[in-house]
Formats: C-alpha cells, structure tokens, sequence
C-alpha cells in the first residue's frame, strides 16, 4: 500500500506540488527506487514544456468545461421548444385563417414562458 | 558478529561522507548557484541542508556515484523551490523566476514539442488535465488543490501519475 502510494507520488514530485513533508518522504522512497529515479527522468524532461502558453491553455479548459456542456445542451432542448412553439404557432395561424382566435393568444403566452426560462439560462451561464 | 556489523557500518558511513563533501559539495554548489540567482548564502544553506538529508537517507540510499549525483541535485532543486515559495510568500522579496525539478529542453526542438504536448494535452480525460492545471498551473499543492477539486488528495496523486504518463507515452509515439 505504500509503495503503491509513492510510486504515484513521482508526478507530483517532479510537478513540484507535493507538500514539504510529502516531497521529503518521497525522497526516502526515491533513494531505493530505480523504478521511480527512471520515471522521474523520463517526466522531468518534457515537465518544461507544460509551462508554454499554448500548453496553458490546453490544460485549462479543463474542470468547468463540463459544466459549460451541460449547459449547452440545456440551451439547445430549450431553443428547440421555442422553434417547436413557433412552427406550431405558424400552422395554427394557417388554419385559423386570421389572428384574434383564443387559440392564438394562449399559444404565444406558452412562447413566451419558454423565452424567459431560456433567458433565466443564460444568466446562470 | 554485531561488533564487525557496526565496524562495517562505520566504515561505509565514512566512505559516504567522503563521497558527498569530497566529491560532490562542489558540483552541487554550482548547480545550485544558477537558481539561485546566484546568492551564495542561499546555495551554500541549500547545499548544506541537501547533504544533511543524504546523510539521514544513508540507509536507504543507493552509493553509485551516477546514481548518487542524480538523487542529489534533485532534492536540491526541491529545496530550491521550496525556498523559492517561502520568499513568493513574503511581497516585499524581489520576484524571482521559479526554478523546474525538470531540466530545460534543447531550445530548437521546443516548437514541435510544444505543438506535439498541446496536442496531447486535448486528449487527455477532463479530470486528468484539471489535476495539473489546479496545482501545477496554478501554483497549488496537491492538498490545496484536494479542497478545491472535492477529491481526497491520493485521486489527485493518481491522476497526475496517469496524466504524465500518459503525455509520456503518445509523446514516444510520436517521435
């Protein structure tokens, strides 16, 4: 079980985010590891890299983007209601011939409900 | 039988310290002189303090001069950067630029590389890339960015390991 834990700990070590205490532990492990001191080379020497701007940006889009997803899809369910309405709405229109039917005016109420829900969307986003 | 076990002992004891003050102080002081933007006072505690940890590891440590000189540096680099965090901590310090654990890349190849690594990086699971992006990127510890992800601080160990191991692999891949 420990070993298990050190070996893991190699990436953070080279990452340099493990804790003193942590990174001093594992230091202990790596004085007997040939497995990690390898590992630690092979990582170290693309860790660099990772500081690039371009990589940066690659590496945050990363825990909100599925928030974002989710939201999207929320987004994309509610426009296609309101399309729905409105096709609905159009075929209503050309069958009652002429505006002013009670049909009409209870329907638009319906479109307008789902705009204000997607709207109350947005502002979550 | 225990006499001849301590005499033993003692002697590889002395051989060690040979070994680190003989032979590797020096080699060390100039390595760490270079992150240190080239304060003495501060290479010399570095240097001293890495020499004292080999010492407590000596049970443990591997006495094969390559080896030796590996375990060396990189723990006094470690120490570096953890100097280094202390003084970021404290404002009135002049900033300093953040010395790596890892070396720096031969300069040519870092533009394939770096296209290749963001490439990768895409690739990777939503909970790996924010592993290093919460502590690496943005300077936390794995306990500090623990917290913030919800997840206990092994997950965030493990998936930094994956992580990395997987960049290293599709990075073999490709060259």
């Amino acid at each position: 079980m420990e070993i298990g834990t050190r070996h893991d700990d190699v990436a953070a070590y080279v990452l340099g985010v493990l804790g003193r205490e942590d990174a001093e532990g594992f230091e202990q492990h790596l004085a007997r590891c040939g497995q990690c001191q390898l590992e630690l080379d092979e990582f170290r020497s693309f860790t660099p890299l990772l500081r690039d701007p371009s990589a940066r940006a690659a590496l945050s889009m990363s825990a909100r983007q599925p928030v974002c997803k989710v939201t999207r899809s929320i987004l994309y369910v509610a426009a296609g209601f309101v399309v729905a309405i409105a096709a609905v709405l159009s075929v209503v229109q050309s069958l009652a011939g002429g505006p002013g039917e009670p049909v009409e005016v209870s329907s638009v109420d319906q479109a307008g409900g789902i705009g204000y829900q997607q709207a109350s969307l947005f502002e979550h986003v | 039988m225990g006499n001849m076990a301590r005499a033993t002992g003692a002697h590889e004891d002395e051989e060690l310290l040979t070994l680190l003050y003989g032979q590797f102080q020096r080699m060390l002081f100039s390595q760490v002189l270079c992150l240190t933007n080239y304060d003495r006072q501060w290479t010399e505690d570095v240097v001293q303090e890495t020499l004292i940890r080999a010492w407590q590891n000596s049970d443990n440590l591997v006495r094969e001069p390559g080896m030796l000189r590996g375990w060396l540096s990189t723990v006094a680099k470690r120490i570096v950067i953890d100097g280094w965090r202390s003084k970021q901590a404290r404002p009135q310090e002049v900033e300093l630029t953040r010395p790596d654990i890892a070396e720096s890349p031969d300069e040519t190849d870092q533009t394939l590389s770096v296209m290749v690594i963001t490439d990768v990086i895409r690739q990777l699971s939503d909970d790996h890339r924010s592993a290093i992006y919460e502590t690496y990127v943005l300077g936390r510890t794995v306990k500090e960015a623990a917290v913030v992800l919800g997840v206990p601080e092994g997950t965030v160990k493990s998936r930094l390991y994956k992580a990395m191991h997987t960049i290293r692999r599709a990075l073999q891949d490709r060259s």
